[in-house]
């Protein structure tokens, strides 16, 4: 199940974000993603999900060319996202919002216009909510959830599609320090799992260090060094570039 | 008592109530404004589909309530009023209806939510046009509209209220299983957030056409309805006018409730009645939509969740369950 990115160029209007990006990504396989604001870390997931059209090169899927698919097609053949910004269902209970994921999986549900949503999808839901520490918070609105916890509920309704592609952006973005080790332990559960490759975009080193075998470094939209955390980490060029000679804190 | 409990009380004390009418108070009068009660809250309840479930807003809904009332009409008509007639009335205007809500569908519902508004105001605009025009006259009698038959089992006033209000049960219990089933979820979800549902992986163009199709079959059921309760039809039945009363209906009892429409119905349909009476003595009642438009402010402003739905959130918040 390899993803794939071969020669991949994303414009903005005039503008080229992203400069001719190769990558793979292997199932088991945790990759980071970092550079400065602007670098195009999100454009590039946006190609990858379907939300960027590539201007040039092609995007594969466990062997399929996906280049041309659409954001819905990706996420149903196993390219799952979390967004920067919370992106949820506001007035949705965290358990509907979980079990509309749970929903994805099967089907186009035209042959249930008129069924209730069944038990078992609901039951599969609350596994998922209790997996990222959300049990109690089943019935809440996600607009009435603290942003730890709609965070978290990303990242439940995200691993409810079973994808074998796992695309965070930033999942520890805006939480409270306090927060942070909670979400570190589910994304290091998730790694160890095996089951996902995870391509993650991160300004935090200490979580890019801690969950990630391999590093790439995306300066103006093209890749500056690749390799792992600390290879990269310990590139002159890197720390030329971003990190002013010495290992900071700040990507 | 819980808010669940309340609401299938209040639903069965308005149905027992319903069904005791004809006995409480007569035939006639009631009766007829209740037959056309019905037919609009069905319409409304249609409507709330799709902006109150799926987030859609169409202007031009009444092509549906036009179409159901022109086709069972047209037939009813033309076979003399018999049950033949009647049925495959029903039947051709049910099949108009799914095909013209996959066309606009196919046209529009791609793009964005505006333009979709804008289009379905100029597809029932033509309907409009059609409809009166000297071309079809043969067919729909153009302006003067169409005094329509009755099947015999149908003259009579009693049968067609208990008619008009079991078909109104009937689609009311649908629509309840339709926006509960994982398929309303997921036009919740779209409503709420339609690019999220896209990156789960539902066809968001998909499931908006089925909503689509859902609610035109309803309110074309409306518009059937309305003809056998009037035994008329005419262009009005395309008219934008009938469209922004229904979206005032659906506003007034509460979008995304389901039940708002048929509280808006009974509200805006009983108040035209009322003012139009009163208009007799006193002549400002004639500018009732005056008052509906100050009413719609006031609702806006002060129940942006319309009536049912704010009744529905001050019960939860009494019984503790809001979250």
């Amino acid at each position: 199940m390899d993803l794939k990115l071969a020669h991949v160029r994303v414009d903005y209007g005039e503008t080229t974000i992203i400069h001719d990006v190769s990558l793979t990504l292997r199932r088991g396989m945790s990759m980071a993603l970092v550079g400065p604001n602007g670098a195009g870390k999100t454009t590039l997931l946006h190609a990858i999900s379907g939300h960027r059209p590539l201007r040039a090169g092609r995007v594969t899927f466990a062997g399929q060319d996906v280049t041309r698919w659409s954001v819905d097609q990706r996420a149903r053949i196993g390219i799952g996202r979390s967004f920067q910004g919370i992106h949820l269902f506001p007035h949705l209970t965290a358990l509907a919002s979980v079990t509309l994921a749970v929903a994805a999986r099967q089907g186009t549900l035209l042959g249930r216009l008129f069924s209730r949503v069944p038990r078992q999808w609901v039951e599969e839901a609350h596994t998922y909510l209790a997996q990222t520490a959300l049990s109690h918070q089943a019935n809440k609105t996600a607009s009435a959830m603290s942003h730890g916890d709609k965070r978290k509920l990303e990242l439940a309704m995200l691993l409810a599609l079973r994808p074998a592609v796992l695309l965070l952006d930033e999942p520890t973005a805006g939480m409270a320090l306090a927060e942070v080790p909670t979400m570190l332990a589910l994304l290091e559960e998730i790694k160890a799992s095996g089951a996902y490759a995870i391509l993650l975009v991160e300004h935090k080193l200490d979580v890019v260090f801690r969950l990630c075998d391999e590093v790439v470094v995306l300066q103006q939209g093209s890749i500056l060094a690749q390799g792992s955390a600390r290879d990269v980490m310990a590139d002159e060029r890197v720390q030329a570039a971003y990190l002013g000679g010495t290992h900071g804190d700040s990507a | 008592m819980t808010p669940r409990t309340w609401k299938i009380g209040s639903l069965f004390l308005l149905l027992l109530l319903a069904v005791l009418v004809p006995v409480l108070f007569g035939i006639g009068g009631p009766t007829n404004l209740l037959e056309q009660v019905f037919a609009f809250a069905l319409f409304a309840m249609s409507y709330d589909l799709l902006i109150g479930y799926t987030g859609v807003v169409s202007f031009g809904h009444a092509v549906f309530f036009g179409t159901g009332a022109y086709v069972a009409g047209i037939f009813l008509v033309h076979s003399g009023g018999s049950t033949a007639g009647l049925l495959m009335g029903i039947v051709v205007a049910l099949g108009v209806s799914v095909l013209l809500s996959l066309l606009i569908a196919s046209i529009s519902l791609r793009i964005r939510t505006v333009y979709f508004a804008m289009i379905t105001l100029a597809v029932g605009q033509t309907f409009y046009v059609l409809a009166g025009s000297q071309m079809l006259q043969p067919l729909t009698n153009a302006d003067d509209g169409m005094t329509v038959p009755l099947p015999v089992w149908l003259m009579h006033d009693r049968t067609v209220y208990y008619v008009t209000l079991l078909v109104l049960v009937c689609c009311v219990w649908l629509l309840r299983l339709f926006v509960r089933s994982p398929v309303g979820q997921v036009l919740q979800g779209i409503r709420e957030n339609e690019g999220r549902v896209l990156a789960l992986g539902h066809s968001v163009y998909r499931f908006k056409a089925v909503a689509f199709v859902i609610s035109g079959l309803m309110a074309t059921i409306a518009g059937i309805l309305y003809v056998i309760a009037q035994t008329f039809v005419s262009t009005g039945v395309y008219d934008v006018s009938i469209s922004l009363d229904v979206l005032l209906m659906t506003i007034i009892g509460g979008v995304g409730t389901l039940y708002g429409g048929l509280l808006g119905a009974l509200l805006i349909i009983g108040a035209q009645t009322e003012f139009t009476n009163l208009a007799g003595t006193f002549p400002i009642f004639g500018r009732y939509t005056i008052l509906f438009g100050v009413l719609y402010i006031v609702i806006v402003r002060f129940m942006p969740r319309g009536i049912v739905g704010t009744v529905a959130q001050a019960l939860k918040r009494w019984s503790g369950q809001e979250e």
